[in-house]
């Protein structure tokens, strides 16, 4: 047969590669262990990197496990942040866990207009919104609703599973091996001179990111954060319309979503996660809640929680005006799902005072 | 799946393992073909069938043409073929560029378009099997081969899952024959081929991806026109990313074919080391400019029918062979660039000035070679750049004297202009990365120009190869976490 000029001959230089490799094997062990000691020793923990595969891995388990349903959480960086899926699942046991499909920076409009529309999905969600975040009309260019679009495709889960076994496979190595922290990218050290700062929060392999504000910074560095906070909440000094423009088009569009969705025995809570300080009168000027939220309600019939109607969940500090430390989210997150568990009228549980669930600030 | 992905470790494990283990060779061939549709359809399941078709197209084409005797049924035969193939590709691939320049032609003219541009997924790796699939074909067709006797053969010569999606573009009459026999990696076979996946896996995860590529980010898919300084540096640094990554890609693909006993050919050698541009692309993508060569280059007449003829046929060569790399304009203009190289080298090679001993010195060669890569550089604008307009904006700034004055005052001081039209300063680093990633670049392709990455290991001691192997190991896996990148080539 004619061939191509180029030769197709690979010569192979000749060394005792089972030798060669297995030096080769022990050196990189070594270089690993060492890594990780030196990284642990400086104040970095394992942390996962939050990716629309990983996301689609854990919206892939939505679904009832053995006729026991799933608890999912929707909402922003509040809900990713303020919601301890253990301390949640502790609290509804008879629940088959919890999926965290909260995605930082997004309303969850989207979301949860596509989970609902699921015909698959009948659990409890509980998504952290604000008034506004349910008016389609303040949220067109949110870019979630691709996450569903990517994750399920036209061929469902074999279209996106390659994709999804890469992304748990890296959350699990990433949840234990603090060395594959994204912090720890060789595009970071570079970044940062080889002298990386460790984070102040973590994100988990359940997708759950407890921020360690006040122990996982100093002083000044907090301080700096919640200036920028503020500030940036600040900048968005945009009024809803008028109420009762808001209300009627939340009722239009979630009522009888929410409807179908409870017929057919699924439930939705939506809650407001809190806000403190500046940041929660820049909201309560922008959307006063009186005004907006107390009249969700009665508009799409389901639960809402806000934070400010329940004694029990204020007097939580925001140290950046708008997430919980993660030493404080367990405690919330278990007197947030008593709340939940009254709202739906279900009996209260013996679960255990959650100390399990308790987080200790990695450094 | 990718190579730079943990689903390809274990499959790739899991593989090396199994065709270790099955002692039948038509099983094992079977086997490999099996799980090379497997590692197609991780990527999208349904265009397993797309690559089918090419396969049983061609593989019946050729039969078909050889059974022929009258040259005008072979070249209907070839024809048909040669639809079939083109039409998938010029479907899948091109017609969105059609619409779009159709409705563009219509709006010139004050016509409304009625038109709008299809949505169609590109199917990963249609350009490389279609060629390697046509050029099975067209050796029957051109009487330079026969049919091959075992369609489990040929099917796995197009779908084999190291080359499948990025090539090298394999010739049948390079890979049918090592079916014949039985074949197993060797330990040495085993060892290199290992070696050469981590030097890939480094070029693509370390060099191309955390270093590269943030910085041409920084400068391609900047609002404002970059200017002097930072459209070099971040088309240099482009120069690097795509070589980082496409010899990553093959050398991975190299490395992981070996491992299972067969050997691919080389796809780069060194090219950034190359003085001219003839040599340049036989350093190049050397399975596409070879292809490019046999299959379009010598039968539309090559160097033989006078100057005017030869330079012509170079201009549609490259013409085309940009057009291969994507559906728009801006890679007909890179190859039209590097057909217009080609053409001025040989018109230089005919005068005088080639005859003075000048070229023959360190420096002269030093001074043709850094010629060579700028050149390039300024035909990697166009590879990169989103649109001709945005590529004209770059190249502008690259090639202005007074904006190069301004910018090397930004680059002494340190800091940007008060000016808010000025260029950004980019920073320090960033610089260092580019320029001296790129000198680094040109420095190594000069060292190993010659002797090649085997040359260098087999006179390096193997303690220090294993030294320097988990040394890239380790930045490898540093790196792995990043931000997922495909491979460039993946998406032609």
């Amino acid at each position: 047969m004619h061939s191509s000029t180029s030769s197709s001959s690979i010569v192979v230089p000749p060394a005792p590669y089972a030798v060669s490799w297995g030096l080769t094997a022990l050196i990189l062990a070594g270089l690993l262990a060492g890594s990780e000691v030196l990284w642990r020793g400086r104040g970095f923990a394992p942390s996962v990197r939050d990716s629309e595969m990983l996301w689609c891995v854990h919206r892939q388990r939505v679904y009832s496990e053995e006729g026991r349903r799933k608890i999912v959480v929707l909402g922003a960086s509040r809900a990713q942040d303020d919601i301890v899926p253990e301390a949640l699942a502790q609290a509804f046991p008879e629940y088959a866990g919890v999926v965290h499909l909260a995605v930082e920076g997004h309303g969850a409009l989207p979301l949860i207009k596509a989970l609902l529309q699921d015909p698959d999905f009948d659990g409890l969600v509980i998504a952290d919104v604000t008034t506004g975040l349910l008016d389609s009309s303040y949220d067109k260019a949110n870019p979630v609703g691709r996450y569903e679009e990517q994750c399920l495709g036209s061929l469902g889960f074999w279209s996106t599973f390659n994709g999804q076994f890469n992304a748990w496979t890296e959350a699990e190595l990433q949840s234990r091996i603090a060395l594959l922290s994204p912090a720890l990218t060789l595009k970071n050290l570079i970044d940062q001179r080889l002298s990386p700062t460790p984070p102040y929060w973590q994100t988990e392999a359940s997708r759950y990111r407890p921020a360690w504000f006040r122990s996982g910074q100093p002083p000044e560095k907090l301080a700096d954060l919640r200036r920028w906070r503020i500030g940036m909440s600040l900048s968005d000094d945009t009024p809803l319309d008028p109420p009762d423009q808001v209300i009627r088009r939340i009722s239009e569009e979630l009522g009888p979503l929410f409807q179908s969705f409870t017929e057919r025995g699924g439930q939705v809570v939506l809650v407001r996660l809190p806000s403190t300080a500046e940041h929660w009168e820049r909201d309560e000027r922008l959307e006063p809640k009186a005004l907006y939220w107390d009249r969700v309600e009665s508009a799409v019939h389901v639960p809402t929680i806000h934070f400010r109607d329940y004694p029990e969940l204020l007097g939580f500090d925001c140290p950046d005006t708008s997430h919980l430390d993660a030493e404080d989210a367990p405690e919330f997150t278990r007197r947030l799902a008593a709340v939940v568990r009254q709202r739906l009228g279900l009996y209260s549980t013996m679960s255990s005072p959650g100390a399990a669930v308790d987080r200790t600030s990695p450094r | 799946m990718t190579f730079n992905s943990y689903s390809f470790l274990v499959f790739f494990g899991l593989v090396l393992l199994l065709s270790r283990v099955i002692r039948n060779w038509t099983l094992n061939k079977a086997f490999l073909l099996a799980v090379s549709y497997v590692f197609y359809g991780a990527w999208n399941p349904p265009f397993v069938l797309l690559l089918l078709a090419s396969t049983v197209i061609d593989w019946y084409s050729a039969r078909w043409i050889h059974a022929l005797t009258s040259p005008r049924a072979r070249r209907a035969a070839m024809g048909v073929s040669l639809l079939a193939n083109l039409g998938m590709l010029g479907y899948f691939k091109y017609a969105g560029l059609a619409v779009r320049t159709w409705c563009d032609a219509t709006s010139l003219l004050g016509f409304d378009c009625p038109l709008s541009p299809p949505d169609i997924i590109l199917p990963v790796g249609i350009s490389f099997y279609t060629f390697q699939t046509l050029s099975y074909t067209l050796d029957v067709y051109l009487r330079r081969s026969r049919p091959w006797h075992s369609f489990l053969d040929y099917a796995l010569y197009v779908t084999f899952f190291p080359q499948l999606v990025a090539g090298p573009i394999v010739r049948a009459a390079d890979f049918l024959p090592q079916c014949d026999a039985p074949r197993k990696g060797t330990g040495q076979q085993i060892g290199w081929g290992l070696s050469l996946m981590v030097i890939g896996l480094f070029a693509k995860v370390v060099v191309a991806d955390a270093l590269m590529a943030p910085v041409v980010e920084l400068v391609y898919a900047g609002s404002s026109p970059p200017g002097f300084v930072n459209g070099w540096a971040g088309t240099m640094a482009f120069a690097l990313q795509i070589f980082a990554d496409f010899f990553g890609y093959s050398t991975c693909a190299i490395g992981a074919a070996l491992c299972l006993g067969f050997h691919l050919m080389e796809n780069f050698r060194f090219p950034y080391a190359a003085i001219g541009f003839s040599d340049f692309w036989r350093r190049w993508h050397i399975s596409l400019s070879t292809w490019l060569r046999d299959y379009l280059y010598i039968p539309l007449g090559g160097n033989r029918g006078g100057s005017s003829r030869t330079h012509l046929n170079l201009a549609l060569t490259m013409l085309i062979g940009g057009l291969w790399h994507g559906a728009s304009w801006t890679f007909v203009v890179w190859g039209g660039l590097h057909g217009a190289y080609l053409i001025a080298e040989r018109l230089v090679r005919g005068t005088r000035v080639a005859a003075l001993g000048l070229w023959g010195s360190p420096v002269g060669r030093a001074a043709l070679l850094l010629s060579t890569f700028l050149l390039v550089c300024v035909a990697w604008v166009f590879f990169r750049a989103p649109d001709i307009d945005s590529a004209l904006s770059i190249l502008g700034g690259m090639l202005s004297p007074s904006q190069a004055a301004a910018d090397m005052a930004m680059l002494v001081s340190g800091a940007s202009s008060s000016d808010p039209s000025a260029p950004v300063f980019l920073g320090r680093k960033t610089y260092a990365i580019a320029f001296g990633g790129t000198a680094a670049m040109i420095l190594l392709h000069n060292a190993l120009k010659e002797c090649g990455i085997e040359g260098l290991a087999a006179r390096t001691p193997w303690p220090v190869r294993s030294v320097v192997l988990a040394v890239l190991a380790y930045l490898v896996v540093i790196s792995m976490s990043g931000d997922d990148r495909a491979f460039i080539y993946f998406q032609f």
